[in-house]
């Protein structure tokens, strides 16, 4: 059975932020089968954002966070490399959104994959996907929060 | 005729604020993922060798996904000859 894990982050305030990036490494490609977006714990507004999810294959500078493994008894995840969230510098994308979706503030947005749905990161250090805060009501400033979870 | 709503086998959710608001096909090659809207003119495909719907024109060359992740990782481990 595969293993599952888990990373969530913030946006840094200025869109286009990414707010969680996954890569993959060369003993695994983790596939994402969840996604949650919403805003964060600030004073509710009404605010719509974009999210959108996109290949990257350079995943820019950002805050490392440690995945955590759904089961606690799980080794750690092999996919640490490259995975982290609140970005400074943005990953380098490849191609087009695989996700685009507009996000009120005060909602959550969770995106469930079926099977054969996954989005799989390719067995390359530094290529995966990111979760971007793309843009956002103008004339406002918000952090949105992300969550990805994966299986190896 | 009785017309489907969505599509028969999604490919994926959106649940927002706990609420299953839309299903999601997938594109057999690029993996994009979007929410079918009848009428609306966008210009989607199917692809014979894959079985399975596709984003565009951009994907109508069959490359599947499986293999355009090899070809990542293949470019990635290339090395060049002396």
């Amino acid at each position: 059975m595969a293993r599952r894990y888990a990373i969530a982050g913030l946006n840094a305030v200025t869109p286009p932020k990414t707010c969680v990036c996954v890569s993959g490494a060369t003993t695994v490609r983790p596939s994402i089968y969840y996604i949650a977006f919403g805003g964060d714990t600030s004073a509710v507004a009404d605010l719509k954002g974009e999210l959108l999810v996109q290949r990257h294959t350079a995943a820019g500078t950002f805050s490392a966070v440690t995945p955590e493994p759904l089961e606690i008894g799980d080794v750690a995840s092999l996919a640490t490399a490259n995975t982290g969230k609140t970005h400074s510098a943005e990953p380098i994308n490849a191609g087009t959104p695989v996700i685009q979706m507009g996000v009120h503030y005060s909602s959550v947005f969770q995106w469930y994959a079926q099977e054969g749905g996954e989005l799989i990161c390719p067995a390359t250090p530094a290529n995966g996907y990111h979760a971007t805060l793309n843009s956002l009501t103008s004339g406002t400033t918000a952090l949105f929060a992300a969550t990805m979870q994966w299986q190896e | 005729m009785y017309l489907l709503k969505g599509p028969r086998k999604p490919k994926s959710i959106i649940v927002i604020d706990g609420k299953q608001t839309a299903d999601m096909l997938c594109c057999v090659h690029c993996r994009k993922h979007w929410i079918v809207e009848p009428g609306s003119g966008k210009n989607r495909g199917f692809c014979m060798k894959c079985m399975g719907p596709t984003c565009g024109p951009s994907c109508q060359r069959c490359v599947p996904y499986e293999k355009m992740i090899e070809e990542i990782e293949r470019a990635a481990t290339f090395l060049p000859r002396n």
